[in-house]
């Protein structure tokens, strides 16, 4: 066999197929250049110009006059239509409501991270080759990291235990300055409705050329995060953001039903 | 042809339309995924970086002074998102997949060898890995590839080289590159 053959063989075999992929980055790279495009019209079409905004404005008008009109039939059929499971506020007070248990160490002082879960042969963690955490939620903040004005964010890697359901949230602070960590959406991929930045909203900031909002809290929805590969573990890839200053010594918390998850990570 | 004209007609009118898209930069998409994973090895990451790209590409198509040269501008642009994808260690963090361990488990030579040889490719370092997915992945020629590389096609070439002997020390060079 060729190594040319040998080449594609292998690569083949842990390819996963993307047919939607096109679909989606066109959507996206469509949607988010008409954000930031002005759209150039042609010289035939610059007469139009006048009256296509007559148009527009009139457009406006007809939809804004249907959307307060409809709004009862639209919330009807919304209660039909398929889609994110929404958060259960009550069940998600009674998680803030339990009392953030990070100690404070001296600065300077050695971060005492852990514990770290090993993957070894691969199956005990689903996606992840390791794991900072006990379960049933693990970490790994090792993806790409973004320098903005105000800090430092991290792609990182969330995954549930395939046994837990339910809602989950995740609280973080430096253990040397005591500030807080923030959450926020890869703007890259925003339709992770699983993962949801919650709590108070801690500014705006620019990430990958996207204005993202940060909050103080990250809430996981186990029904509707997406899945491994092998469709069994949830997996959440929010960015966590460190402000100018943090000692990159963070402690968290995670609390679930029936559970509460300490970790620590050197940053 | 049909891309060159379609970079006309975008750059006459400068109106962004779905046909657009899908006539210069839904083709490249495939071959995108392909090289941002065997870059990466990690199905997230490569989708990241070829919607990244393709938003990057999409925003300075008409900066392209050669519109034959579409496909190797577009998967240059890939490649210097994966580079800058792994500068953040995030492959090495996520294994989605992992196929090393799977192949371990399915205990057959071949997925083995696969193993082995994915092994050796993603040790290579970014420059010497992105010539060999070209070349012998994405099945580009030569001078293309130097193109996405943006080297001469002679340093393309002895990269190539030493590139195949880090793979296969025991393979005569002129042999792998059938």
């Amino acid at each position: 066999m060729s190594l040319r053959a040998e080449i594609h063989d292998a690569i083949d075999e842990v390819t996963p197929p993307a047919p939607m992929l096109a679909s989606r980055v066109g959507a996206y790279v469509l949607a988010e250049d008409r954000v930031v495009r002005r759209p150039r019209l042609g010289t035939w079409m610059r007469p139009l110009r006048g009256m296509a905004g007559v148009l527009a404005a009139a457009l406006v008008v007809v939809l804004l006059a249907g959307l307060v009109l409809g709004g009862r039939l639209w919330r009807d059929w919304n209660s039909t239509v398929t889609r994110p499971m929404p958060i259960n506020h009550t069940q998600l007070k009674a998680l803030e409501a339990r009392p953030l248990n990070l100690p404070l160490i001296d600065a300077g002082a050695a971060c005492p991270a852990g514990p770290i879960l090993e993957s070894p042969s691969g199956s005990e963690l689903g996606p992840l080759a390791y794991g900072d955490g006990v379960g049933p939620v693990y970490a790994q903040g090792t993806g790409p990291r973004y320098a903005t004005g105000w800090g430092t964010y991290i792609l990182t890697a969330y995954v549930v235990r395939p046994t837990f359901t339910g809602l989950i949230l995740i609280r973080a602070r430096d253990l040397q300055t005591n500030q807080v960590v923030v959450f926020a959406h890869n703007p890259l991929n925003k339709n992770y409705y699983g993962a949801i930045p919650n709590g108070d909203m801690a500014g705006t900031d620019f990430v990958l050329e996207h204005k993202v909002p940060k909050y103080t809290e990250l809430a996981l929805q186990t029904e509707n995060m997406y899945r491994d590969l092998a469709g069994l573990w949830p997996v959440a890839v929010p960015l966590q953001g460190f402000s100018k200053g943090s000692s990159g010594c963070i402690g968290f918390q995670v609390d679930g039903t029936g559970f509460t998850e300490h970790f620590v990570v050197s940053y | 042809m049909e891309q060159v004209a379609g970079i006309d007609v975008l750059d006459m009118s400068g109106a962004a339309s779905e046909h657009d898209f899908g006539d210069l930069l839904r083709p490249l998409i495939e071959p995108g995924f392909r090289l941002a994973f065997a870059m990466l090895h990690d199905p997230q990451a490569a989708e990241d970086v070829v919607q990244d790209a393709s938003f990057t590409a999409w925003r300075k198509l008409a900066r392209l002074d050669d519109p034959s040269r579409l496909r190797a501008w577009f998967l240059g642009v890939v490649a210097n998102k994966c580079r800058n994808a792994r500068r953040g260690r995030w492959r090495a963090a996520v294994n989605i997949g992992l196929p090393d361990e799977l192949t371990v488990v399915s205990n057959e030579e071949r997925s083995l060898q696969g193993a082995d040889l994915r092994r050796a490719v993603a040790r290579l370092n970014h420059d010497d890995r992105l010539v060999v997915v070209l070349y012998f992945y994405l099945d580009m020629p030569l001078d293309e590839v130097a193109a996405v590389v943006g080297t001469s096609v002679a340093a393309t070439r002895a990269r190539l080289y030493r590139s195949v002997r880090r793979l296969r020390p025991d393979v005569a060079v002129q042999e792998a590159l059938k």
